[in-house]
Protein backbone atom coordinates (compact mmCIF):
# COMPACT_ATOMS: atom_id res chain seq x y z
CA UNK A 1 0.00 0.00 0.00
CA UNK A 2 1.32 3.35 -1.41
CA UNK A 3 1.81 6.08 1.33
CA UNK A 4 -1.44 8.68 1.54
CA UNK A 5 -1.34 12.01 -0.24
CA UNK A 6 0.24 14.91 2.52
CA UNK A 7 -2.79 16.74 4.52
CA UNK A 8 -2.43 20.39 3.69
CA UNK A 9 -4.29 21.52 6.74
CA UNK A 10 -1.89 19.43 8.84
CA UNK A 11 0.22 22.31 9.88
CA UNK A 12 -2.47 23.90 11.50
CA UNK A 13 -3.51 21.34 13.58
CA UNK A 14 -1.01 21.66 15.99
CA UNK A 15 -2.14 25.40 16.74
CA UNK A 16 -5.15 23.09 18.20
CA UNK A 17 -3.50 20.69 20.25
CA UNK A 18 -3.80 22.83 23.74
CA UNK A 19 -7.59 22.82 23.84
CA UNK A 20 -8.27 18.58 23.98
CA UNK A 21 -11.96 19.47 22.66
CA UNK A 22 -11.06 21.13 19.25
CA UNK A 23 -7.90 18.85 18.70
CA UNK A 24 -10.02 16.07 18.71
CA UNK A 25 -12.12 17.31 16.57
CA UNK A 26 -9.04 18.08 14.08
CA UNK A 27 -8.17 14.55 14.70
CA UNK A 28 -11.75 13.95 13.34
CA UNK A 29 -11.19 15.74 10.50
CA UNK A 30 -7.78 14.42 9.58
CA UNK A 31 -8.93 10.99 10.03
CA UNK A 32 -11.38 11.87 7.04
CA UNK A 33 -9.09 13.17 4.71
CA UNK A 34 -7.23 9.67 5.39
CA UNK A 35 -10.12 7.78 4.82
CA UNK A 36 -10.64 10.04 1.61
CA UNK A 37 -6.94 9.59 0.16
CA UNK A 38 -5.91 6.56 1.74
CA UNK A 39 -5.59 3.68 -0.80
CA UNK A 40 -7.07 0.39 -0.09
CA UNK A 41 -5.46 -3.04 0.86
CA UNK A 42 -6.04 -5.87 -1.56
CA UNK A 43 -8.58 -8.57 -0.40
CA UNK A 44 -9.53 -11.89 -0.80
CA UNK A 45 -6.36 -13.00 -1.83
CA UNK A 46 -5.57 -16.39 -0.27
CA UNK A 47 -5.11 -18.97 -3.07
CA UNK A 48 -8.20 -20.78 -4.63
CA UNK A 49 -9.61 -22.22 -7.39
CA UNK A 50 -13.44 -21.86 -8.50
CA UNK A 51 -15.01 -25.26 -8.83
CA UNK A 52 -18.57 -24.32 -9.70
CA UNK A 53 -20.53 -21.66 -10.97
CA UNK A 54 -24.21 -20.52 -11.88
CA UNK A 55 -25.70 -17.95 -12.36
CA UNK A 56 -23.62 -14.87 -10.75
CA UNK A 57 -22.64 -17.46 -7.87
CA UNK A 58 -18.88 -19.06 -7.92
CA UNK A 59 -18.01 -21.84 -5.39
CA UNK A 60 -13.96 -20.93 -3.97
CA UNK A 61 -12.28 -23.72 -2.86
CA UNK A 62 -9.75 -23.54 -0.90
CA UNK A 63 -6.86 -26.37 -0.48
CA UNK A 64 -6.40 -27.97 2.99
CA UNK A 65 -3.02 -27.96 4.26
CA UNK A 66 -2.74 -31.16 4.77
CA UNK A 67 -5.42 -33.90 3.56
CA UNK A 68 -6.38 -35.16 6.88
CA UNK A 69 -9.63 -36.65 5.29
CA UNK A 70 -11.67 -34.06 6.66
CA UNK A 71 -15.03 -32.99 5.67
CA UNK A 72 -15.57 -29.87 3.41
CA UNK A 73 -17.24 -26.65 5.15
CA UNK A 74 -19.04 -24.50 2.89
CA UNK A 75 -18.85 -20.59 4.23
CA UNK A 76 -21.88 -18.44 3.25
CA UNK A 77 -21.75 -14.78 3.66
CA UNK A 78 -24.31 -12.37 3.47
CA UNK A 79 -25.66 -11.66 0.23
CA UNK A 80 -25.61 -8.02 0.71
CA UNK A 81 -22.01 -8.00 1.10
CA UNK A 82 -18.68 -9.16 -0.78
CA UNK A 83 -17.72 -12.46 -0.33
CA UNK A 84 -14.12 -11.45 1.12
CA UNK A 85 -15.90 -10.49 4.10
CA UNK A 86 -14.44 -13.84 5.35
CA UNK A 87 -10.97 -13.19 3.34
CA UNK A 88 -10.16 -9.93 4.46
CA UNK A 89 -6.43 -10.16 5.58
CA UNK A 90 -4.36 -12.64 4.96
CA UNK A 91 -3.18 -13.14 8.84
CA UNK A 92 -6.86 -12.87 9.72
CA UNK A 93 -8.96 -14.69 7.15
CA UNK A 94 -11.56 -17.06 7.74
CA UNK A 95 -10.79 -19.11 4.59
CA UNK A 96 -6.91 -19.26 5.14
CA UNK A 97 -6.92 -20.41 8.82
CA UNK A 98 -9.79 -22.69 8.22
CA UNK A 99 -7.61 -24.26 5.25
CA UNK A 100 -4.36 -23.89 7.70
CA UNK A 101 -6.36 -26.48 10.32
CA UNK A 102 -6.49 -28.95 7.45
CA UNK A 103 -10.41 -27.83 6.30
CA UNK A 104 -11.20 -28.21 2.68
CA UNK A 105 -13.13 -25.04 2.72
CA UNK A 106 -15.67 -23.91 0.08
CA UNK A 107 -16.87 -20.22 -0.22
CA UNK A 108 -19.83 -18.98 -1.42
CA UNK A 109 -19.17 -15.96 -3.26
CA UNK A 110 -22.92 -15.06 -4.22
CA UNK A 111 -21.41 -12.30 -7.03
CA UNK A 112 -23.35 -9.13 -8.02
CA UNK A 113 -26.40 -9.80 -9.28
CA UNK A 114 -27.54 -7.58 -12.84
CA UNK A 115 -31.00 -6.40 -13.90
CA UNK A 116 -31.66 -9.88 -15.32
CA UNK A 117 -31.55 -11.37 -11.54
CA UNK A 118 -34.33 -8.86 -9.87
CA UNK A 119 -36.98 -11.94 -9.89
CA UNK A 120 -34.78 -13.98 -8.28
CA UNK A 121 -36.02 -14.98 -4.98
CA UNK A 122 -35.09 -16.40 -1.78
CA UNK A 123 -36.34 -19.64 -2.92
CA UNK A 124 -33.98 -19.61 -5.54
CA UNK A 125 -31.09 -18.81 -3.45
CA UNK A 126 -31.50 -21.00 -1.04
CA UNK A 127 -33.60 -24.34 -3.58
CA UNK A 128 -31.24 -23.59 -6.51
CA UNK A 129 -27.66 -21.78 -5.83
CA UNK A 130 -26.88 -23.18 -2.51
CA UNK A 131 -28.42 -26.56 -2.86
CA UNK A 132 -26.40 -26.87 -5.73
CA UNK A 133 -23.62 -25.05 -4.01
CA UNK A 134 -23.06 -27.41 -1.15
CA UNK A 135 -24.05 -30.33 -3.71
CA UNK A 136 -21.15 -29.55 -5.74
CA UNK A 137 -18.56 -28.87 -2.72
CA UNK A 138 -19.71 -32.58 -1.36
CA UNK A 139 -19.15 -34.04 -4.82
CA UNK A 140 -15.43 -32.19 -5.56
CA UNK A 141 -14.37 -33.39 -1.63
CA UNK A 142 -15.62 -36.60 -2.68
CA UNK A 143 -17.46 -36.48 0.96
CA UNK A 144 -21.27 -37.44 1.07
CA UNK A 145 -22.02 -34.54 3.89
CA UNK A 146 -20.69 -30.84 4.36
CA UNK A 147 -20.71 -28.73 7.28
CA UNK A 148 -21.89 -25.36 6.30
CA UNK A 149 -21.48 -21.90 7.98
CA UNK A 150 -23.39 -18.74 7.72
CA UNK A 151 -22.59 -15.71 9.01
CA UNK A 152 -25.32 -12.64 9.25
CA UNK A 153 -27.99 -12.91 6.67
CA UNK A 154 -25.96 -15.93 5.31
CA UNK A 155 -26.82 -17.68 8.34
CA UNK A 156 -30.87 -17.13 8.43
CA UNK A 157 -30.50 -18.49 5.08
CA UNK A 158 -28.37 -21.51 6.30
CA UNK A 159 -30.86 -22.26 8.71
CA UNK A 160 -33.75 -21.99 6.43
CA UNK A 161 -31.57 -24.32 4.08
CA UNK A 162 -30.83 -26.98 7.30
CA UNK A 163 -34.71 -27.18 7.82
CA UNK A 164 -35.64 -28.33 4.19
CA UNK A 165 -32.29 -29.93 2.46
CA UNK A 166 -30.96 -31.50 5.37
CA UNK A 167 -29.81 -34.49 3.64
CA UNK A 168 -25.75 -33.24 2.72
CA UNK A 169 -25.51 -31.65 5.86
CA UNK A 170 -23.26 -32.92 8.44
CA UNK A 171 -23.85 -29.75 10.75
CA UNK A 172 -24.23 -26.51 10.73
CA UNK A 173 -23.05 -23.43 12.18
CA UNK A 174 -24.35 -19.98 12.52
CA UNK A 175 -22.81 -16.51 13.49
CA UNK A 176 -25.01 -13.45 14.18
CA UNK A 177 -28.04 -14.74 12.52
CA UNK A 178 -30.89 -13.07 13.02
CA UNK A 179 -34.23 -15.29 13.03
CA UNK A 180 -36.63 -13.54 15.77
CA UNK A 181 -37.09 -10.35 13.63
CA UNK A 182 -38.83 -8.74 16.21
CA UNK A 183 -35.61 -8.29 18.19
CA UNK A 184 -34.18 -7.11 15.05
CA UNK A 185 -32.99 -3.86 16.70
CA UNK A 186 -32.69 -0.36 14.66
CA UNK A 187 -33.47 -1.91 11.32
CA UNK A 188 -36.78 -3.57 11.77
CA UNK A 189 -37.57 0.14 12.90
CA UNK A 190 -36.85 1.84 9.53
CA UNK A 191 -38.63 -1.64 7.50
CA UNK A 192 -41.14 -1.74 9.51
CA UNK A 193 -44.40 -2.40 7.81
CA UNK A 194 -45.77 1.83 9.25
CA UNK A 195 -42.52 2.81 7.41
CA UNK A 196 -42.21 0.92 4.49
CA UNK A 197 -44.40 -0.55 1.87
CA UNK A 198 -42.33 -3.54 0.04
CA UNK A 199 -44.73 -3.20 -3.20
CA UNK A 200 -43.62 0.55 -3.61
CA UNK A 201 -40.07 0.37 -2.28
CA UNK A 202 -38.65 -2.65 -4.05
CA UNK A 203 -40.40 -2.66 -7.60
CA UNK A 204 -40.84 -5.93 -9.38
CA UNK A 205 -37.76 -6.05 -12.22
CA UNK A 206 -35.38 -4.04 -10.51
CA UNK A 207 -32.45 -4.06 -7.71
CA UNK A 208 -31.96 -2.09 -4.91
CA UNK A 209 -28.61 0.00 -5.40
CA UNK A 210 -25.98 0.51 -2.76
CA UNK A 211 -26.37 4.06 -2.40
CA UNK A 212 -30.01 3.47 -0.72
CA UNK A 213 -27.95 0.73 1.15
CA UNK A 214 -25.33 3.26 3.22
CA UNK A 215 -27.06 5.55 4.65
CA UNK A 216 -29.56 2.66 5.90
CA UNK A 217 -26.52 0.67 7.54
CA UNK A 218 -24.63 4.46 8.81
CA UNK A 219 -27.90 5.26 10.16
CA UNK A 220 -27.81 2.33 12.77
CA UNK A 221 -25.14 4.22 14.36
CA UNK A 222 -24.87 7.91 13.16
CA UNK A 223 -22.31 9.15 15.98
CA UNK A 224 -19.69 5.54 15.31
CA UNK A 225 -19.97 6.56 11.34
CA UNK A 226 -18.71 9.86 12.45
CA UNK A 227 -16.19 9.09 15.38
CA UNK A 228 -14.78 6.73 13.69
CA UNK A 229 -12.56 8.92 11.72
CA UNK A 230 -10.56 9.60 15.01
CA UNK A 231 -9.68 5.76 14.98
CA UNK A 232 -8.58 6.18 11.14
CA UNK A 233 -6.19 8.98 12.03
CA UNK A 234 -4.58 7.28 15.10
CA UNK A 235 -4.29 4.31 12.46
CA UNK A 236 -2.81 6.37 10.19
CA UNK A 237 0.32 6.60 12.08
CA UNK A 238 0.98 2.66 11.84
CA UNK A 239 0.97 1.59 8.06
CA UNK A 240 -0.17 -2.15 9.34
CA UNK A 241 -2.81 -0.54 11.39
CA UNK A 242 -4.29 1.40 8.57
CA UNK A 243 -4.18 -1.28 6.00
CA UNK A 244 -6.24 -3.13 8.59
CA UNK A 245 -8.49 -0.14 9.03
CA UNK A 246 -8.75 0.39 5.05
CA UNK A 247 -9.31 -3.41 4.43
CA UNK A 248 -12.72 -2.82 7.19
CA UNK A 249 -13.48 -0.11 5.06
CA UNK A 250 -14.00 -1.30 1.55
CA UNK A 251 -15.80 -4.04 3.32
CA UNK A 252 -17.93 -1.19 4.58
CA UNK A 253 -18.28 0.56 1.58
CA UNK A 254 -18.30 -1.82 -0.96
CA UNK A 255 -22.31 -3.55 -0.61
CA UNK A 256 -23.53 -5.28 -3.17
CA UNK A 257 -26.43 -4.07 -5.29
CA UNK A 258 -29.74 -7.01 -4.14
CA UNK A 259 -32.26 -8.24 -6.18
CA UNK A 260 -35.60 -6.90 -5.55
CA UNK A 261 -37.80 -9.78 -5.46
CA UNK A 262 -35.17 -11.11 -2.78
CA UNK A 263 -35.67 -7.61 -0.79
CA UNK A 264 -39.57 -7.85 -0.51
CA UNK A 265 -39.79 -11.53 0.31
CA UNK A 266 -36.79 -10.94 2.56
CA UNK A 267 -38.06 -7.60 4.36
CA UNK A 268 -41.55 -8.53 4.27
CA UNK A 269 -41.69 -12.44 5.84
CA UNK A 270 -38.65 -11.85 7.91
CA UNK A 271 -38.70 -8.28 9.57
CA UNK A 272 -42.31 -7.64 8.74
CA UNK A 273 -44.25 -10.41 9.74
CA UNK A 274 -41.56 -12.70 11.42
CA UNK A 275 -42.60 -15.40 9.40
CA UNK A 276 -39.16 -17.53 9.87
CA UNK A 277 -40.00 -18.30 13.47
CA UNK A 278 -43.46 -18.17 13.50
CA UNK A 279 -43.11 -21.11 10.19
CA UNK A 280 -45.15 -19.15 8.14
CA UNK A 281 -42.11 -19.29 5.54
CA UNK A 282 -42.68 -21.08 2.51
CA UNK A 283 -40.20 -21.84 -0.15
CA UNK A 284 -41.04 -23.12 -3.50
CA UNK A 285 -44.32 -24.83 -1.67
CA UNK A 286 -42.32 -25.71 1.58
CA UNK A 287 -43.10 -24.42 4.76
CA UNK A 288 -39.72 -23.52 6.49
CA UNK A 289 -40.27 -24.82 10.54
CA UNK A 290 -36.77 -24.25 12.35
CA UNK A 291 -37.81 -27.02 14.66
CA UNK A 292 -37.49 -29.95 11.70
CA UNK A 293 -33.95 -29.23 12.21
CA UNK A 294 -31.74 -32.03 13.92
CA UNK A 295 -28.60 -31.77 12.14
CA UNK A 296 -25.77 -30.89 14.65
CA UNK A 297 -25.63 -27.04 15.09
CA UNK A 298 -23.56 -24.47 16.36
CA UNK A 299 -24.56 -21.11 17.12
CA UNK A 300 -23.02 -17.87 17.95
CA UNK A 301 -24.38 -14.93 18.56
CA UNK A 302 -22.24 -11.39 19.43
CA UNK A 303 -23.20 -9.37 22.86
CA UNK A 304 -22.11 -6.56 21.33
CA UNK A 305 -23.76 -6.99 17.99
CA UNK A 306 -26.56 -3.73 17.33
CA UNK A 307 -26.34 -4.95 13.31
CA UNK A 308 -28.28 -8.31 13.94
CA UNK A 309 -28.64 -8.05 17.98
CA UNK A 310 -28.00 -11.17 19.97
CA UNK A 311 -31.87 -11.46 21.07
CA UNK A 312 -32.37 -11.56 17.39
CA UNK A 313 -30.34 -14.84 16.66
CA UNK A 314 -30.78 -16.62 20.29
CA UNK A 315 -34.05 -17.93 19.52
CA UNK A 316 -32.67 -20.37 17.02
CA UNK A 317 -30.67 -22.46 20.12
CA UNK A 318 -33.96 -23.16 21.81
CA UNK A 319 -36.07 -23.53 18.67
CA UNK A 320 -33.92 -26.29 16.44
CA UNK A 321 -34.49 -30.03 17.73
CA UNK A 322 -31.01 -30.86 17.06
CA UNK A 323 -29.64 -33.10 20.07
CA UNK A 324 -26.16 -32.01 19.69
CA UNK A 325 -26.48 -28.62 19.35
CA UNK A 326 -23.86 -25.42 21.25
CA UNK A 327 -24.50 -22.28 21.85
CA UNK A 328 -21.76 -19.50 22.22
CA UNK A 329 -22.21 -15.97 23.34
CA UNK A 330 -18.53 -14.24 22.67
CA UNK A 331 -18.43 -10.48 24.32
CA UNK A 332 -17.56 -8.56 20.50
CA UNK A 333 -19.43 -7.18 18.17
CA UNK A 334 -20.88 -8.12 14.66
CA UNK A 335 -17.85 -7.98 12.36
CA UNK A 336 -15.11 -8.23 15.38
CA UNK A 337 -14.97 -12.34 15.05
CA UNK A 338 -14.81 -12.41 11.32
CA UNK A 339 -12.36 -9.42 10.51
CA UNK A 340 -10.66 -8.74 13.90
CA UNK A 341 -8.17 -10.51 16.45
CA UNK A 342 -10.82 -12.72 18.04
CA UNK A 343 -11.08 -14.62 15.04
CA UNK A 344 -7.99 -16.11 14.79
CA UNK A 345 -7.34 -15.77 18.21
CA UNK A 346 -10.42 -17.60 19.32
CA UNK A 347 -13.54 -18.14 17.09
CA UNK A 348 -11.55 -20.36 14.57
CA UNK A 349 -10.07 -22.72 16.80
CA UNK A 350 -13.42 -23.23 18.24
CA UNK A 351 -15.30 -23.65 14.85
CA UNK A 352 -11.90 -25.84 14.16
CA UNK A 353 -12.68 -28.21 16.54
CA UNK A 354 -16.46 -28.40 16.55
CA UNK A 355 -16.34 -29.25 12.76
CA UNK A 356 -14.00 -32.03 13.68
CA UNK A 357 -15.68 -33.08 16.74
CA UNK A 358 -18.99 -34.03 14.11
CA UNK A 359 -17.02 -35.28 11.54
CA UNK A 360 -15.93 -37.88 13.77
CA UNK A 361 -19.31 -38.10 15.45
CA UNK A 362 -18.22 -37.81 18.96
CA UNK A 363 -20.88 -36.45 21.49
CA UNK A 364 -21.43 -33.36 22.93
CA UNK A 365 -19.51 -32.77 25.64
CA UNK A 366 -21.31 -32.44 28.97
CA UNK A 367 -22.26 -29.12 30.55
CA UNK A 368 -20.70 -28.14 33.35
CA UNK B 1 1.30 28.39 27.33
CA UNK B 2 -0.26 30.25 30.12
CA UNK B 3 -1.52 28.82 33.53
CA UNK B 4 -5.23 29.07 32.24
CA UNK B 5 -4.59 26.78 29.34
CA UNK B 6 -5.05 23.53 30.71
CA UNK B 7 -8.40 24.27 32.03
CA UNK B 8 -9.51 25.49 28.84
CA UNK B 9 -8.07 22.36 27.61
CA UNK B 10 -10.04 20.19 29.76
CA UNK B 11 -12.90 22.55 29.17
CA UNK B 12 -13.10 22.13 26.00
CA UNK B 13 -12.46 18.72 26.00
CA UNK B 14 -15.29 18.37 28.46
CA UNK B 15 -17.85 20.39 25.82
CA UNK B 16 -16.48 18.06 23.00
CA UNK B 17 -17.58 14.81 24.61
CA UNK B 18 -21.33 16.57 26.33
CA UNK B 19 -21.35 17.55 22.46
CA UNK B 20 -20.86 13.96 21.20
CA UNK B 21 -23.33 12.24 23.69
CA UNK B 22 -25.85 15.63 23.05
CA UNK B 23 -25.65 14.57 19.25
CA UNK B 24 -25.69 10.63 20.26
CA UNK B 25 -29.22 11.52 21.80
CA UNK B 26 -30.20 13.62 19.37
CA UNK B 27 -29.67 10.95 16.76
CA UNK B 28 -31.79 8.24 18.95
CA UNK B 29 -34.56 10.40 18.99
CA UNK B 30 -34.66 11.60 15.25
CA UNK B 31 -34.22 8.24 14.54
CA UNK B 32 -36.88 7.32 16.33
CA UNK B 33 -39.44 9.36 15.99
CA UNK B 34 -42.47 8.40 13.85
CA UNK B 35 -42.42 11.43 11.68
CA UNK B 36 -39.10 10.92 10.72
CA UNK B 37 -39.16 7.47 9.99
CA UNK B 38 -42.79 8.17 7.65
CA UNK B 39 -40.26 10.62 5.99
CA UNK B 40 -37.96 8.53 5.17
CA UNK B 41 -40.64 5.72 4.27
CA UNK B 42 -42.22 8.27 1.59
CA UNK B 43 -38.61 9.03 0.46
CA UNK B 44 -37.86 5.64 -0.17
CA UNK B 45 -40.93 4.73 -1.83
CA UNK B 46 -40.29 7.91 -4.13
CA UNK B 47 -36.95 7.06 -5.07
CA UNK B 48 -38.08 4.00 -6.01
CA UNK B 49 -40.97 5.15 -8.09
CA UNK B 50 -39.08 7.96 -9.73
CA UNK B 51 -36.32 4.98 -10.85
CA UNK B 52 -38.48 3.02 -12.08
CA UNK B 53 -39.99 5.91 -14.18
CA UNK B 54 -36.72 7.04 -15.16
CA UNK B 55 -35.74 3.43 -16.69
CA UNK B 56 -39.43 2.72 -18.28
CA UNK B 57 -38.65 6.19 -19.76
CA UNK B 58 -35.70 5.43 -21.52
CA UNK B 59 -36.94 2.07 -22.82
CA UNK B 60 -39.39 3.25 -24.11
CA UNK B 61 -37.14 6.17 -26.45
CA UNK B 62 -34.56 3.16 -27.32
CA UNK B 63 -37.57 1.44 -28.34
CA UNK B 64 -39.32 4.60 -30.40
CA UNK B 65 -35.25 4.76 -31.81
CA UNK B 66 -35.79 1.40 -32.75
CA UNK B 67 -32.33 0.46 -30.82
CA UNK B 68 -32.16 -2.38 -28.55
CA UNK B 69 -33.53 -1.31 -25.22
CA UNK B 70 -32.64 -2.63 -21.88
CA UNK B 71 -35.43 -4.78 -21.21
CA UNK B 72 -34.47 -6.32 -24.66
CA UNK B 73 -31.13 -7.55 -22.96
CA UNK B 74 -32.68 -8.85 -19.60
CA UNK B 75 -34.77 -10.60 -21.84
CA UNK B 76 -31.76 -12.35 -23.31
CA UNK B 77 -29.84 -12.45 -20.23
CA UNK B 78 -32.96 -14.53 -18.53
CA UNK B 79 -33.08 -16.62 -21.26
CA UNK B 80 -29.51 -17.46 -20.81
CA UNK B 81 -29.52 -17.87 -16.98
CA UNK B 82 -32.57 -20.49 -17.93
CA UNK B 83 -30.22 -22.01 -20.21
CA UNK B 84 -27.74 -22.31 -17.90
CA UNK B 85 -29.77 -23.68 -15.08
CA UNK B 86 -31.28 -26.31 -17.52
CA UNK B 87 -28.38 -27.32 -18.45
CA UNK B 88 -26.64 -27.58 -14.95
CA UNK B 89 -29.75 -29.91 -14.41
CA UNK B 90 -28.70 -31.89 -17.04
CA UNK B 91 -25.08 -32.16 -15.68
CA UNK B 92 -26.49 -33.30 -12.09
CA UNK B 93 -28.24 -35.82 -13.57
CA UNK B 94 -25.73 -37.04 -15.64
CA UNK B 95 -23.37 -36.97 -12.97
CA UNK B 96 -25.70 -38.63 -10.72
CA UNK B 97 -26.37 -41.36 -13.54
CA UNK B 98 -22.55 -41.19 -13.91
CA UNK B 99 -21.79 -41.85 -10.16
CA UNK B 100 -24.41 -44.63 -10.20
CA UNK B 101 -22.70 -46.32 -13.14
CA UNK B 102 -19.15 -45.90 -11.53
CA UNK B 103 -21.10 -47.67 -8.11
CA UNK B 104 -21.80 -50.10 -10.87
CA UNK B 105 -18.65 -50.58 -12.57
CA UNK B 106 -17.33 -50.75 -9.01
CA UNK B 107 -19.69 -53.80 -8.38
CA UNK B 108 -19.10 -55.47 -11.28
CA UNK B 109 -14.97 -55.39 -10.82
CA UNK B 110 -15.18 -56.74 -7.88
CA UNK B 111 -17.72 -59.35 -8.76
CA UNK B 112 -15.03 -60.39 -11.48
CA UNK B 113 -12.14 -59.94 -9.17
CA UNK B 114 -14.23 -62.81 -7.53
CA UNK B 115 -15.23 -64.72 -9.31
CA UNK B 116 -11.45 -65.20 -11.15
CA UNK B 117 -10.31 -65.53 -6.95
CA UNK B 118 -12.59 -68.16 -6.81
CA UNK B 119 -11.50 -69.91 -10.41
CA UNK B 120 -8.16 -69.72 -9.31
CA UNK B 121 -9.14 -71.14 -6.23
CA UNK B 122 -10.64 -73.94 -7.94
CA UNK B 123 -8.29 -74.27 -10.12
CA UNK B 124 -5.42 -75.31 -6.82
CA UNK B 125 -7.73 -77.03 -5.14
CA UNK B 126 -8.34 -79.48 -8.64
CA UNK B 127 -4.49 -79.16 -9.10
CA UNK B 128 -4.02 -80.36 -5.03
CA UNK B 129 -6.94 -83.16 -5.67
CA UNK B 130 -5.23 -84.05 -8.85
CA UNK B 131 -1.46 -84.74 -7.24
CA UNK B 132 -3.28 -86.33 -4.15
CA UNK B 133 -4.98 -89.02 -6.96
CA UNK B 134 -1.52 -89.49 -8.76
CA UNK B 135 0.22 -90.14 -5.66
CA UNK B 136 -2.64 -92.69 -4.77
CA UNK B 137 -2.12 -94.26 -7.71
CA UNK B 138 1.56 -94.37 -7.44
CA UNK B 139 0.95 -96.05 -4.47
CA UNK B 140 -1.83 -98.32 -5.22
CA UNK B 141 0.10 -101.17 -7.11
CA UNK B 142 2.38 -101.87 -4.26
CA UNK B 143 -0.03 -101.60 -2.09
CA UNK B 144 -2.22 -104.38 -4.30
CA UNK B 145 1.22 -106.66 -3.66
CA UNK B 146 1.45 -106.35 -0.63
CA UNK B 147 -1.97 -107.01 0.62
CA UNK B 148 -2.03 -110.36 -1.52
CA UNK B 149 -1.18 -113.24 1.27
CA UNK B 150 -3.63 -112.19 3.39
CA UNK B 151 -6.53 -112.06 0.80
CA UNK B 152 -5.83 -115.78 0.08
CA UNK B 153 -6.10 -116.81 3.59
CA UNK B 154 -9.01 -114.98 4.34
CA UNK B 155 -10.36 -116.69 0.93
CA UNK B 156 -9.27 -120.43 2.12
CA UNK B 157 -10.93 -119.70 5.65
CA UNK B 158 -14.21 -118.51 4.51
CA UNK B 159 -14.20 -121.77 2.32
CA UNK B 160 -13.49 -123.91 5.29
CA UNK B 161 -16.41 -121.82 7.13
CA UNK B 162 -18.60 -122.50 4.33
CA UNK B 163 -17.96 -126.40 4.13
CA UNK B 164 -18.18 -127.15 7.26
Amino acid sequence: MSTPLVDPFAPFGALLSGFEGLYELERIRRGMFVHATAPRPDVGVTPHVVVHEQDKLKLRYYAPKRDEGLPPVVLVPSLINRAYILDLESDRSMVASLAAMNHPVYLVDWGEPGPEDADEDVSYVVLELLDRAVRRACRHARAPKAAVFGYCMGGTLVAMYAALRPERLLGFATLNAPVLFAEAGRFREFVSPDVVNVDEVFPAGTLVPTWLMKPVFQMLDPMGSFTKYAAIEQAAADPKKLSRTMARERWLEEHVPCASAFCREFVRYAYQEDALINGRWSLGGETVRLEAITSPALIVVCKRDFIAPSRSGLPLFDRIQSKDKELVEPDAGHIGVVVGATGPRYFFPLLDQWLRRIAKGEPQAAKE
Amino acid sequence: MSDTSPDLSKLSGELYRQWEKGMAQWWDQVLESPAFLSGMGQSLSGQAQARANYEQAVDQTLEQLHIPSRKDFIRLTRVATMLEDKLLSLEDKLLTMSDQLAAQERETLLARVESAEARIEAREQLAALQARLDALEGKAPAAATSTEPAEQKGRARRGKEESA
